[in-house]
């Protein structure tokens, strides 16, 4: 099957570069169109990225000409608790809220790939929270939901169940609201496995249900094995987010990490280094740690990925 | 040559793209006139930018103001406002990308900070435009840094209690008088907690308020700092964030959660306005804008304290102005702070939006509404009865001292919320605030 597959393919390309012919001056031209992209790359990308790097190994406080302090930035982490603080965090915020929303998503996703009625627009409908869930406004408004006098107390007490407590201002379940809201925010990989279910062929399905597999034994057989390349994709792509995320952390906890810093993110803490306490050349450092991080978590799913993930072509 | 173009191959080719697209991004009007030297008069006549923090209603009256400075120097004064919990960064950012607004108004935590850092200009080096002869000489002095006069007092200023007279009088209650002691304030807390059952809290949980720390301090004859070192002890945090746990305990004070919720956000949330709790602790100024926010009439009196001669209050600006050193107008920018300061029309526009005018005689000729006059009288009786010497701002605030207000708010919430005692937070206070200093 792979090989008639892309027979076609090589034929158009073969003849494609055999019609191809170098005039002179086409280098000019490529650098004329990639000039404005190299030029943006370096001055935008990779300039910042290195300036970003020198001030991770100085003492910069913004305001004065940085001072050279090797891998102090580096070390000093270690022992700071709040830098320790922020990881936890983190680390908690991913680990518990991407498998949740893909999850969720994936659910989601399946409910709509049966073909019901107003599929598109339940699609859209289902999509508008990822769209808008990382705005200010929807942080404000998790904070009134989950506050002392918000809807869901409001609901609980709807069960006969009393409640003042503020969901956002406990240290111990004000980060819970938080994942919450990146799980609510289901809508992107939801999108992305709806076009993965789509692609499975439904032979497949009918070839089961004729050898007496059900529902459940089919999910488990095709839907999953078929779709762990998106799901890998996912996973992948939402990882690094959530290591990313910022605003709803912000708005929510507010500058100073919410409750006892319950909600101190990598992010929010990077961000009171850099311009709350002035300590640049540490949020330098503390950005390629996150990086670095980040890069070897993404390489370990690569890693791992090669046991699990199911490749049509295979 | 030919591409073996596979599912697989493309999927690999599209994550790594999308994958190093991630991680890229994770790392990382000026006055077209004559510009006037020291020692020149300014000829105004172009664009200039004030920075501003606080409220829409601040703002309002800021615009009017310079509507009034254009009809007399031309040009025109652009506000760029902000939330107040945020100035603070704004400032830095601008400041570090020298692209700080001609007039920076700061609080006064803020000053010493960018005046050791020579951003801010001498004022005194425009001696034809800057005028304090008619300001309070008291006040002036706090913001020579250095020996620059780096910063001009932008409305004299002190500690206050708000409280909710309309609540209080429905349960049975006067707010508290000025110079009551802890004693009474524990009291008061707990019996109207007591008589409301429960559902409206006597006090506010102070324990994370920088301010009010600063005045309990000097009542016990110490200070948040002595020179670059801590001027207090774990003992004295202790007090401080034992009395807060007591008051928590038996119900006087709101639970961790509702204070931690409170925090977040500006005037609007606090539980004086919201109607959880009788009191707020704030500068002040601000009592108009807290008026306004509210159907309640509220009062306003002095924080507890142990004797009058022990008040730890003291009379001193608590919003301060100063131009841009690197910025391309700074003669115009210290005509303009000038002009906020002794012209009565721009007094009267701003009234105590920033505290009491600091020119006295303008301070006394106005008019004031009844919440701006309540202020006033405040800031009288403060002055006359209780106030106390203070440093000036350079030694309040030594290097490192902007971190504090961070630590204490972290410190009292896991006090507040049992993840440490009252005595392993006080110890850690301590330690994480004479870390700052090094």
């Amino acid at each position: 099957m792979t090989a008639l597959s892309t027979e076609p393919v090589t034929a158009t390309l073969k003849t494609g570069s055999a019609r191809k012919v170098r005039r002179p001056g086409d280098g000019r031209w490529a650098a004329v169109f990639l000039g404005p992209w190299a030029i943006g790359l370096v001055l935008l990308t990779i300039g910042p990225m290195m300036a970003s790097l020198y001030l991770a190994f100085t003492d910069y406080d913004l305001l004065t000409t940085p001072t050279w302090t090797g891998f102090d930035n580096f070390t000093r982490m270690f022992t700071d608790p709040l830098w320790q603080k922020a990881m936890t965090v983190t680390i908690m915020y991913v680990a518990v809220s991407v498998p949740f929303q893909l999850a969720f998503a994936l659910m989601l996703a399946l409910a709509l790939n049966k073909g019901v009625w107003g599929v598109g627009f339940f699609r859209s409908v289902y999509y508008i929270p990822s769209l808008v869930g990382t705005s200010v406004a929807i942080a404000i408004l998790w904070r009134q939901v989950f506050g002392s006098a918000g809807l869901f107390n409001q609901g609980l007490g709807l069960l006969g169940i009393e409640s003042t407590t503020s969901w956002i201002g406990d240290s111990s379940t004000a980060l819970w609201t938080l994942i919450l809201l990146r799980v609510w925010e289901f809508g992107a990989p939801m999108v992305i496995f709806l076009a993965g279910l789509r692609q499975i062929p439904t032979e497949l399905y009918e070839s089961a249900s004729l050898d007496g597999a059900g529902p459940w034994r089919q999910f488990w057989k095709i839907t999953m094995p078929l779709l762990t390349p998106v799901l890998f994709f996912n996973l992948v792509l939402q990882i690094i987010n959530a290591f990313q995320v910022f605003g709803s952390a912000y708005i929510i906890g507010g500058n100073g990490g919410g409750p006892a810093n319950s909600l101190l993110l990598y992010s929010v803490y990077l961000y009171q280094a850099a311009f709350a306490n002035f300590e640049m050349g540490y949020a330098a450092a503390m950005a390629w740690v996150l990086l670095i991080l980040i890069g070897v978590v993404t390489a370990l799913n690569f890693w791992v990925g090669r046991f699990w993930i199911t490749y049509s072509d295979d | 040559m030919s591409f073996d173009l596979t599912r697989r191959s493309l999927l690999t080719v599209g994550m790594g793209g999308l994958t190093l697209a991630a991680l890229a991004a994770c790392s990382g009007g000026g006055n077209t006139g004559a510009l006037p030297k020291p020692g020149e008069t300014p000829t105004f006549g172009g664009s200039l930018r004030m920075s501003q923090y606080g409220t829409a209603e601040r703002k309002a009256r800021l615009d009017k103001m310079f509507a009034l400075y254009t009809k007399q120097f031309g040009g025109e004064v652009k506000v760029s406002a902000v939330e107040s919990a945020s100035y603070g960064e704004k400032l830095a950012t601008e400041m570090a990308g020298g692209a700080a607004a001609d007039i920076v108004p700061m609080y006064q935590s803020l000053v010493a900070e960018y005046a050791r850092k020579d951003l801010l200009a001498d004022l005194d080096g425009w001696p034809t435009i800057t005028d304090v002869s008619g300001l309070d000489q008291v006040s002036i002095t706090s913001g020579v840094i250095d020996g620059k006069r780096t910063a001009l007092p932008l409305g004299d200023n002190s500690y206050a209690a708000f409280y909710d007279r309309t609540r209080l009088k429905q349960l049975g209650f006067e707010p508290p008088e000025p110079g009551d002691s802890w004693e009474d304030f524990i009291r008061f807390s707990n019996d109207v907690s007591t008589k409301s059952g429960g559902s409206y809290f006597g006090t506010m949980d102070a324990g994370a308020d920088m301010n009010l720390f600063e005045v309990f301090l000097r009542q016990r004859g110490v200070s948040l700092y002595d020179g670059s070192a801590l001027g207090f002890t774990a003992a004295d945090a202790e007090a401080w964030l034992g009395m807060w746990e007591d008051l928590r305990k038996s119900g006087a004070a709101p639970s961790a959660d509702r204070t931690a919720e409170a925090a977040i956000g500006g005037y609007g949330t606090t539980q004086l306005v919201t109607g959880q709790a009788s009191n707020f602790f704030i500068f002040g100024n601000v009592f108009k804008a807290f008026s306004d926010l509210t159907a309640s009439e509220l009062a306003i009196t002095s924080p507890p304290m142990p004797s009058a001669s022990d008040s730890g209050l003291y009379v001193r600006a608590s919003n301060w102005a100063a131009a841009y050193a690197r910025g391309k107008n700074v003669g115009d920018a210290v005509n303009v702070i000038q002009f906020m300061l002794n012209d009565p029309e721009a007094v009267e526009t701003l009234g105590t939006e920033f505290g009491a005018p600091p020119n006295l005689d303008l301070r006394a000729s106005l008019t004031y509404d009844a919440a701006d006059q309540a202020f006033v009288d405040y800031l009288d009786l403060v002055a006359s009865d209780f106030a106390q010497p203070i440093a000036d701002l350079a030694a309040t605030f030594p290097a490192g001292a902007t971190k504090s207000g961070q630590a204490l708010k972290t410190v009292s919430e896991t006090v507040a919320f049992g993840d440490q005692s009252v005595v392993d937070g006080a110890a850690s206070l301590v330690a994480q605030m004479e870390g700052f200093l090094k």
